[in-house]
């Protein structure tokens, strides 16, 4: 009997344990989360996910300037987040590197690559890891498509194969944008890929 | 003579810190587990990745204290493929890992993260503990501090 409480309590133990450190994403069907929380963007403007929304939907990109994921997809962001954005969807990417404030993903790094990479749409600064967390968000990159009535239709990588452009076979971000858009179900809904945890502290 | 012998052993030494890193699949990172017969730590890593390059030395420090326990740790690379082997085997050179290294030829997340856990996604660093002898097995997605690592450990056994 002794030994058997003992066993539940480790186990007990080591599933909160579970919870406390790993970090789990937003369920496909989730609504639009934190849509009303006030992010500052890149253009000195504050702006909520809600504003950022279009007809169609919104791609929320969990992105940084540091990771080398994300410099190895820098075309490949600029091409779909054009994409997106051309097939009526807003575009809203995210820095949640709370831990590199002081460094590479600091708010005057940020407003320089966007710069250097010509973007033209929010890059904003997450407040802490608010979104981060209330995307369950682990990575760079990391993609987040909702379809016009909020509802979570895709979740994860660009494309299957994030370290070579090359060697790219399915376009997972782009396919959920065309289904999305002409009202049908997405057929590769989540995906997973290597990328930089997001520094949260 | 000196001059030969000092020579000599820079050969030597230099051929063991240079070792051949394996390339390998998630599969054979299974059977590896599969069959231990002693507690295991599986770090999943990039010698580009921060919070990695940061845990993996107190890893080391922790798993050598527990010598008596016959824990091995496990370092898997996940560079990328224009990195390896050079570039890695000179990281590794210039950091002098002591662990075991392998290096991950697979590129499809989707197919090998499932592998390894269900909640992984892909995020890197990532460990994995494992006592075969009790049936344990616990993954950690984030990186760990020393004292999780050693908590983590001491569950381990």
């Amino acid at each position: 009997m002794q030994k058997q409480i003992i066993l539940l309590f480790t186990l007990m133990f080591s599933i909160s344990g579970l919870f406390a450190q790993n970090i789990k994403s937003i369920a496909i069907g989730t609504m639009l989360p934190s849509e009303t929380v006030k992010l500052m963007d890149v253009s000195g403007k504050e702006i909520t996910l809600k504003d950022a929304k279009k007809a169609k939907g919104l791609v929320v990109m969990f992105t940084c300037n540091t990771c080398p994921y994300v410099v190895k997809n820098q075309e490949r962001t600029k091409e779909v987040c054009n994409y997106a954005k051309s097939q009526g969807l807003g575009v809203v990417l995210v820095n949640s590197n709370a831990g590199g404030r002081n460094g590479g993903d600091s708010f005057d790094a940020m407003k320089e690559y966007a710069k250097t990479q010509g973007y033209h749409w929010s890059y904003v600064m997450d407040n802490g890891t608010t979104l981060a967390d209330a995307f369950g968000a682990a990575r760079t990159p990391e993609v987040y498509v909702f379809d016009a009535n909020n509802k979570l239709v895709y979740k994860g990588a660009i494309d299957d194969n994030p370290g070579d452009a090359t060697a790219v076979k399915k376009q997972h971000l782009k396919s959920a944008i065309d289904e999305t858009v002409t009202g049908k179900d997405v057929t590769v809904k989540e995906s997973k890929s290597v990328g930089c945890s997001i520094k949260r502290s | 003579l000196k001059y030969l012998f000092v020579l000599l052993l820079a050969i030597i030494t230099g051929r063991s810190t240079a070792q051949k890193i394996p390339s390998v699949k998630m599969d054979d990172i299974v059977k590896i587990i599969d069959s231990s017969t002693t507690p295991l730590v599986i770090n999943f890593w990039a010698s580009w990745c921060m919070p990695c390059i940061h845990e993996i030395p107190y890893f080391e420090k922790q798993i050598a204290q527990y010598k008596n326990k016959n824990v091995k740790l496990i370092l898997v690379s996940l560079d990328f493929k224009e990195d390896y082997p050079e570039k890695l085997q000179a990281f590794l050179a210039k950091n002098k890992y002591t662990s075991h290294v392998l290096w991950l030829s697979e590129t499809d997340a989707d197919s090998f993260c499932p592998k390894i856990d269900k909640d992984w996604e892909g995020a890197l660093p990532a460990t994995l503990f494992v006592n075969r002898a009790k049936n344990y097995r616990r993954f950690v997605g984030v990186q760990m501090s020393e004292e999780k690592f050693k908590a983590g450990l001491e569950q381990t056994f």
